[in-house]
């Protein structure tokens, strides 16, 4: 208790110096708060988006489909097992066909997925009714927001539609774009056309045949026995995890570097501290101070700058935190696709473990290495700090 | 001299190792010194006034030899035993006052209290008594560096009396003061010594502090060479 009041005046009668220590370790604190907080927030929100508009609670795949070879996609659709149909009927699960095809928007061509979904569905968060219309003729389709700007069609457009159907003969359609869709899942955007999938089935002659059943996100009963393998949302959004995961790596050196010029300053000013202390030292132990305590005195000197700047970084940060955490962090358009789930608007999330966590990290660090410098004063003599030297 | 002794050095030799070579800074010192004393340790520079001090203060030990400080043998004592004994009973003055450039004179004055774990309203009674002792209660609440030297010494004085230790080591107490500052200082401690029982040692080598000392040690290349009681 005494030495942490006499530490606190030590600091408080340094002035400037300790208050530029706490300010740039409080940045430190608060961009390693933000920044984690904003990593924390990403993982989330694509996982609940994937969650909300693709994957529910889980996706039941036909055997050949796999999402990483593009080379099976053309033969990944089987027709559904029956063993599905009463949670079918039950509304708590949905068929989609993915299938391979190609437009010519403008006379260009483009390589799409033809996306089939059932038009009644609730499953997944989409806008599926919107494509059950009558389109002139034309083959009713919707686009994702990204998607339309890509190929520079807007709802009402009409293009050329081509695929090959299930006995290998190409066919050919215009269709018409009765929707846009706006999401803020790229995945079920970026290269796709949807449409009903009976429809799908039909022009491609795959009668009852999808290619996966998604499964409600709110469904928590028991799930059927298929030939078709089950993938539950947290093996379905792993390559989300390790992106963010992969991130917050890259993240930690940013503010590792930040942390590192903050605890410079830190070992900086304990140096100079105990260089310029030297005839003090040797006082406060005439005085009957022992080295042990005067080690202890300086480094908790050196560990309440970490206290400090967590209360300053508090008083000033929490207030932007929360303003950061109530507006979010809105991206343009075109970073989103990056082949991950992002959403529009980033909301960062700061947990109390997050914030205790960065304190913590940053207190011990600080302490280290505010004892670093401490430590040669195990040896040091009284007489030496008296005439000024270091023993 | 008294009958109790406070200090008894006897045989004492400290050197220091200097390049390949040791130097003897104190030669089989033999002395004792009672309770209540206002002795002088004089001599010329390099003669070991502030060596002897400083074994006798529990800050450095000797070489060989044996001295006893209330009744601790300071060659025998740990690091924490010393800082224990110079925490409880003895107090240090010295010669650039070595005062806490971040505390005001209160807390200077406070900081052995500190250390010795009193309440903190028995700290503000005794701070305020030291520092009536030497007349500063009215610049309690001011820094070191807005005070002139003889207050500054004042205030070392307020901080190594304010314990009431049995001992107070003055380290060339009068060097950066003036004449008139001087004496202010010498006959504060004078009445401090008079009305505690406070005994003082004081290494020097000025006139006018000597003519104040009740006892005069003198030192001459490590050695006592005379020993001479008013």
């Amino acid at each position: 208790m005494v030495i942490l009041k006499l530490a606190y005046r030590n600091l408080k009668g340094a002035g400037i110096r300790t208050w530029l220590n706490i300010f740039v370790l409080s940045i430190a604190f608060l961009a390693i708060v933000y920044l984690k907080g904003m990593y924390n927030g990403m993982q989330d929100q694509s996982i609940r988006i994937s969650e909300d508009t693709d994957k529910g609670s889980g996706q039941y795949w036909c055997e050949i489909y796999d999402p990483y070879d593009p080379l099976s996609l053309p033969d990944a659709h089987d027709v559904i097992p029956a063993v599905f149909d009463p949670l079918r009927e039950a509304g708590v699960m949905t068929p989609v066909m993915f299938y391979q095809g190609a437009i010519y928007p403008d006379n260009r061509m483009k390589n799409v997925m033809l996306r089939g979904a059932d038009h009644t569905q609730t499953v997944m968060n989409m806008p599926t009714s919107k494509m059950n219309v009558e389109a002139d003729g034309y083959l009713p389709v919707m686009l994702g927001q990204r998607m339309a700007k890509s190929i520079n069609v807007e709802k009402g457009d009409v293009f050329t539609m081509q695929w090959r159907d299930g006995n290998g003969a190409y066919d050919a359609r215009d269709a018409k774009v009765v929707h846009i869709m706006v999401t803020d899942n790229s995945t079920i955007d970026v290269g796709s056309v949807w449409m009903d999938l009976a429809l799908l089935q039909d022009i491609t002659r795959l009668e009852n045949q999808a290619t996966m059943m998604v499964v409600d996100k709110s469904y928590t009963g028991e799930l059927p026995e298929a030939n078709w393998s089950y993938h539950s949302l947290f093996d379905l959004t792993a390559d989300i995890r390790n992106m963010v995961e992969m991130k917050s790596s890259g993240g930690s050196i940013f503010y590792g570097v930040l942390m590192a010029l903050a605890l410079l300053a830190v070992f900086d000013t304990q140096v100079l501290s105990i260089w310029r202390r030297r005839k003090e030292m040797g006082t406060l132990m005439a005085l009957g101070m022992t080295r042990m305590t005067l080690i202890k005195l300086f480094t908790l000197e050196g560990s309440m700058y970490g206290i400090f700047a967590a209360i300053l970084a508090t008083l000033y940060g929490a207030p932007l935190l929360y303003l950061n955490n109530m507006k979010g962090l809105t991206m343009p358009m075109d970073i989103d696709n990056f082949g991950m789930v992002l959403p529009q608007t980033l909301y960062p999330e700061y947990s109390v473990a997050l914030v205790v966590g960065t304190i913590v990290t940053v207190m011990i660090t600080v302490t280290i290495t505010s004892f670093i410098p401490v430590r040669k004063l195990a040896r040091l003599k009284p007489t030496d700090a008296l005439r000024g030297k270091m023993s | 001299m008294t009958e109790v002794k406070l200090i008894h050095a006897h045989d004492l030799v400290k050197a220091y190792p200097v390049a390949d070579r040791e130097f003897v800074a104190l030669k089989n010192i033999s002395l004792e010194i009672g309770k209540g004393e206002f002795t002088g340790l004089v001599g010329p520079s390099g003669s070991g006034k502030t060596t002897l001090l400083n074994v006798i203060g529990s800050l450095d030990i000797p070489s060989s030899g044996s001295v006893t400080v209330l009744d601790s043998k300071i060659e025998a004592l740990t690091h924490k035993q010393a800082a224990q004994l110079r925490n409880l009973h003895i107090g240090f003055i010295f010669q650039t006052y070595n005062l806490l450039p971040v505390y005001t004179v209160a807390e200077n004055v406070e900081f052995p209290l500190l250390l010795l774990g009193k309440s903190t309203d028995e700290r503000k009674d005794m701070v305020a008594e030291a520092l009536e002792w030497v007349g500063l209660t009215e610049k309690a609440e001011m820094r070191p560096a807005q005070l002139s030297g003889g207050e500054s010494q004042r205030v070392a004085i307020a901080r190594a009396m304010v314990k009431k230790p049995a001992l107070v080591l003055a380290d060339e107490p009068t060097a950066n003061l003036d004449a008139k500052n001087s004496h202010h200082i010498l006959q504060t401690m004078e009445k401090l010594n008079a009305e505690l029982d406070t005994t003082f040692l004081f290494a020097t080598h000025d006139e006018k502090v000597m003519q104040y000392m009740k006892r005069i040690i003198s030192l001459e290349d490590g050695e006592v060479v005379k020993d001479e009681i008013k």
